[in-house]
C-alpha cells in the first residue's frame, strides 16, 4: 500500500469495528463458559477473568469518552428493586457459594432515572472488591432516600485502609499502576455524571464501627 | 420461575457462530426448539411461517437492516403479537439512545458481552411483565381503551413493578381517547421528574389535540433539538404543521428526518409525498426511487410507492421511465385488483401525455372494466388520477361522477378537496371545479339534513331510508355514517326489534371505529347501540 493511501483509510472505523468484534468474541466465550459444570473451580476462575477482560475493556472506552469530554449518560426509568435484585442474581452466581450474599431494601421507590448499565458497572467494581476482601458476607443495599436513591455494597472485610478513606475520590484515589483504584475512580465519575436538577450525584465511602467491613454508597439524585 | 421448555424460540444474528452460541445458551434454559436466522427477510420468512415466544435479535446486522427496523416493521404490521418477547442484543452502548427516542421499543436489550445468567433474568422479567400485560393486551386489541385504561389504574395502585410502562401505556392510551387533558397532567408529573423524550413528545400530542399547535411546536423543536435521533418527534412535528396548512415547513422537517435515519422506508415515502404536494418534483422522484429501490426485495414493500414514483417522473416529462416503473411493479407484485387498477390508471395517464391516444384509451377502458368489476373503494390519489384521465379522454359524465362521489365520500377532508381542485386546475376545468365541487358537498349536507329532518318531524321510517342510501352512497362518510346508524338505533328502540337494520347500524359503527372512535357523538351512539341491544335481551 502506497503511503497515500492510508488516508484513505478510516482508523477510527476500524478501531470501532475492532472492539465490536472483541465484543463479540468475550460474549461467545462468556457463554460458553456459562455452559459449563459450574463446580469446576477453575471454570469460575476463567468465568471471572472473563468477566475482568471486559471490565477493562469497557473502562478503556469509558475513558476514550472522558478523554474527548463526551461521557454522555443514556438516563431512562428503571425500577430499582428489580435492578437490584437482578444484580444481586448475577453476584450469587460470581461468588459461587464462597460468599453469602443479601440484598436488602427499603422504602424503595417504583421506578428510578439512571444509567443501567454504567451504574451496574460501578457497583460491580464495588462488589469485586468486597468478594476480595470480605470474610463471609455481603449486603447488597437499595432504599429511597430525600437526597435520592441510595445503591451499597457492604461486606464484612477489613474496611478501607486510611489512604483511600480520606483522600477524597475526585482528586484522585490513589491510582496505583497495576490500577488498583481505578474501579473507585470510574464508580466517581460514573455517580457524579448524573445529575437532577442542582443536584449532583456523589460517591461515599465508608467503613463499619470498629473496622468490621466496607461500604461502598453511590447516591443518584 | 417461568417454565421455558414449552416456549419457541428464534435467533436473528448474522454471525452463525453467534447464533450457536445464543441457541446454546437458551437450551440450557430448557428452549429446545430454537430456530436461526442469518438475515432479516429469512426472519421474517420464519416468522410468518409459524408463532414464536421469543425473538432474540441482534442489533447490527451488517449491510442495510438493523435489529430496530425488524423490531419496528414487526410490531408496526402486527405480525408478531404483543404478547411476545423481543429481546435486543447489542455491542453498542449507544443502542440505549435508539431504545430510549424509538416508537417501538424492544421488550428489553443485553449489552455484550453479557452472562447467561443475565439473559436467563432479563428473560423472566419479561416474561412476568407479558404475564401482568396480559389482559391489557387483550383489552386493547378489542379496541376497548376505557377498559384497558382502568386495567393500567388497577395495576397502578397494586404498585406494580412495571409502574413506568404502565403510566406510558396510560398516556397513550389517553391521546387515543382524545382525553388530552388527563394526558397532559400525566406527562407534565413525568416530567417535573425528569424531561425524559417521550414524556415531552406526549405532552406535545396533548398540546396539539388541545389546538395549541404553536406550544406544541414549540415542544418539538425542544425534543429534537435535544434529541436529534428521536424520529417520532420529526413525524409529529411534520403532521403539525401539515394540519397548520404549513406544507413546505412539514417537507423541512421531514426531509431532516430522513437525514437522520435514511433506512425509514415509511418516512421516506412520507416525505415524497409532502414533497409532491408542495411540486418539488426533484425531491419527490429522489424520495419515492429510494423506497421503490431499497424496498424491492423487502417483505414490506408496497406497490403505492411505484405508482407514486411514477406519477411523480411523469408530470417531469419522463414517460418512458414512468412507464417502466409501472411495469416493474407489475413485475414484483403479485397481480391484485388494486394494483391492475392503480397501473391501468397510469398506464393510461402517461400514454395520454405522449399523445398515445389508442393505448391511453385501452388502459383507461380496463382501469374502469376491474374498478366496475370489484367496486373498489379507491386510494384518494388513485381516485383523482382516474377523474382525471376520464377527462382527459372525453369521459366526462364517468369524471364527474368519480368527483362527486370523492367529494361526497370526503366532504370534510380539505385534502381531497384541494387535490381534486388541483386536479382540475390543472386540466383546465378550473371553472368547473368551484360548482363540481360545491354541487357535491351541497348535495351530501342536504342529504344529511334532510334525513334528520325527517327524524324530526316524527317520519322515522323515511329518515332511515335516506340515511341508510346515503351511507351505502359515501362509506367514508362518517357524519353520515352516524346520522344513519342513530336513526337505525332509534328505530328499533321505539318499534320494536329489527335484526338486519340494528346490524347494519352495528357494521356502520365497527367501519369508523377505528378511525373516529374517539369521536363523542360516535361514543354517545355506540352507548345507544349497546343500551337497545340489552334493552331487547340481546348482547355480546
Amino acid at each position: 500500500m502506497k503511503p497515500d493511501d492510508s488516508a484513505t483509510i478510516d482508523l477510527k472505523v476500524l478501531l470501532a469495528s475492532n472492539i465490536h468484534e472483541i465484543k463479540n468474541l468475550l460474549l461467545q466465550l462468556m457463554l460458553r463458559l456459562d455452559a459449563m459444570d459450574s463446580d469446576s473451580a477453575g471454570v469460575a476462575d476463567a468465568r471471572s477473568l472473563c468477566r475482568r477482560i471486559n471490565d477493562r475493556m469497557v473502562q478503556m472506552l469509558l475513558l476514550d469518552e472522558l478523554q474527548a469530554d463526551k461521557l454522555k449518560l443514556n438516563l431512562a426509568a428503571h425500577n430499582p428493586a428489580d435492578f437490584v435484585e437482578d444484580f444481586v442474581r448475577d453476584a450469587t452466581a460470581l461468588a459461587t457459594g464462597r460468599f453469602i450474599i443479601e440484598c436488602c431494601k427499603k422504602q424503595v421507590p417504583d421506578y428510578w432515572f439512571f444509567d443501567r448499565e454504567l451504574v451496574e458497572m460501578a457497583l460491580l467494581n464495588a462488589l469485586h472488591n468486597a468478594l476480595r476482601y470480605a470474610r463471609r458476607r455481603i449486603v447488597i443495599g437499595v432504599a429511597g432516600a430525600a437526597n435520592g436513591l441510595i445503591l451499597s455494597v457492604d461486606d464484612d472485610g477489613p474496611g478501607y485502609p486510611p489512604s483511600v478513606l480520606h483522600k477524597t475520590v475526585e482528586k484522585g484515589a490513589p491510582i496505583t499502576k497495576n490500577g488498583t483504584g481505578m474501579g473507585l475512580f470510574f464508580a466517581s465519575v460514573i455517580v457524579e455524571a448524573h445529575k437532577n436538577k442542582d443536584r449532583q450525584g456523589a460517591l461515599i465511602l465508608q467503613n463499619k464501627e470498629g473496622d468490621s467491613g466496607a461500604v461502598f454508597i453511590l447516591q443518584l439524585p | 420461575m417461568i417454565d421455558f421448555s414449552k416456549k419457541r424460540a428464534l435467533i436473528i444474528d448474522d454471525s452463525p457462530a453467534m447464533c450457536s452460541s445464543l441457541r446454546m445458551t437458551l437450551n440450557n434454559f430448557g428452549i429446545t426448539r430454537c430456530e436461526t436466522s442469518n438475515s432479516a427477510n429469512e426472519a421474517i420468512f420464519r416468522i410468518r411461517q409459524r408463532e414464536f415466544d421469543i425473538i432474540v435479535c441482534d442489533y447490527c446486522l451488517g449491510a442495510g437492516s438493523d435489529g430496530q427496523q425488524i423490531l419496528e416493521q414487526l410490531r408496526r404490521s402486527a405480525m408478531i403479537a404483543p404478547s411476545v418477547v423481543f429481546l435486543m442484543v447489542t455491542a453498542e452502548r449507544d443502542y440505549e439512545k435508539v431504545v430510549s427516542c424509538a416508537e417501538f421499543a424492544p421488550d428489553d436489550y443485553l449489552l455484550k458481552p453479557f452472562t447467561a445468567e443475565t439473559m436467563c433474568i432479563r428473560l423472566e422479567r419479561t416474561f412476568e411483565k407479558k404475564t401482568q400485560f396480559a389482559e391489557v393486551y387483550r383489552l386493547i386489541a378489542g379496541g376497548k381503551a376505557e377498559q384497558a385504561m382502568a386495567e393500567c389504574d388497577r395495576m397502578l395502585a397494586l404498585k406494580s413493578r412495571f409502574a413506568m410502562d404502565l403510566i406510558r401505556m396510560k398516556g397513550e392510551l389517553l391521546i387515543a381517547l382524545n382525553r388530552h387533558g388527563e394526558a397532559r397532567k400525566l406527562y407534565e408529573e413525568i416530567i417535573a421528574a425528569r424531561a425524559i423524550p417521550w414524556a415531552r413528545l406526549g405532552l406535545a400530542k396533548t398540546l396539539s389535540l388541545a389546538g395549541e399547535a404553536e406550544a406544541a411546536i414549540e415542544t418539538l423543536e425542544l425534543v429534537i433539538d435535544e434529541t436529534p435521533h428521536y424520529l417520532e418527534a420529526y413525524d409529529t412535528l411534520a403532521k403539525t404543521h401539515e394540519i397548520q396548512g404549513n406544507l413546505q415547513r412539514a417537507q423541512d422537517v421531514l426531509e431532516k428526518a430522513v437525514t437522520v435515519s435514511p433506512q425509514s422506508l415509511l418516512r421516506q415515502s412520507a416525505m415524497g409525498e409532502i414533497a409532491y404536494r408542495n411540486g418539488d418534483l426533484a425531491k419527490a422522484a429522489k424520495a419515492f426511487g429510494t423506497v421503490v429501490d431499497k424496498g424491492k426485495y423487502s417483505y414490506f414493500r408496497n406497490h403505492k410507492d411505484f405508482i407514486s414514483l411514477s406519477r411523480v417522473l411523469l408530470d417531469d416529462g419522463k414517460h418512458d421511465t414512468a412507464l417502466c416503473t409501472i411495469a416493474d411493479a407489475r413485475k414484483h407484485f403479485d397481480s391484485t385488483p388494486e394494483l391492475d387498477l392503480a397501473s391501468s390508471v397510469m398506464e393510461s395517464l402517461i400514454h395520454h401525455a405522449a399523445n398515445e391516444t389508442v393505448q391511453s384509451e385501452l388502459a383507461l377502458s380496463r382501469a374502469l372494466e376491474i374498478k366496475a368489476q370489484h367496486g373498489l373503494s379507491l386510494a384518494d390519489s388513485i381516485a383523482v388520477d382516474l377523474a382525471k384521465v376520464c377527462f382527459l379522454n372525453g369521459k366526462e359524465n364517468e369524471a364527474r361522477e368519480l368527483v362527486k362521489d370523492m367529494i361526497s365520500n370526503f366532504y370534510e377532508d380539505e385534502k381531497i378537496q384541494a387535490a381534486v381542485r388541483g386536479m382540475l386546475d390543472g386540466i383546465g376545468r378550473a371553472d368547473e371545479s368551484q360548482m363540481l365541487i360545491e354541487n357535491s358537498i351541497n348535495e351530501v349536507i342536504k342529504l344529511n339534513n334532510e334525513g334528520v329532518m325527517r327524524a324530526k318531524n316524527g317520519d322515522l321510517a323515511g329518515s332511515v331510508d335516506l340515511l341508510a342510501t346515503a351511507a351505502r352512497r359515501m362509506p367514508q362518510n362518517v357524519q353520515v355514517a352516524l346520522n344513519a346508524a342513530q336513526a337505525l338505533i332509534v328505530e328499533s328502540d321505539r318499534n320494536g326489534w329489527n335484526g338486519e337494520k340494528m346490524q347494519l347500524a352495528g357494521q356502520l359503527l365497527a367501519n369508523h371505529a377505528e378511525v373516529h372512535g374517539s369521536l363523542e357523538k360516535f361514543q354517545k351512539i355506540s352507548g345507544l347501540y349497546k343500551d337497545v341491544q340489552l334493552k331487547y335481551g340481546i348482547g355480546q
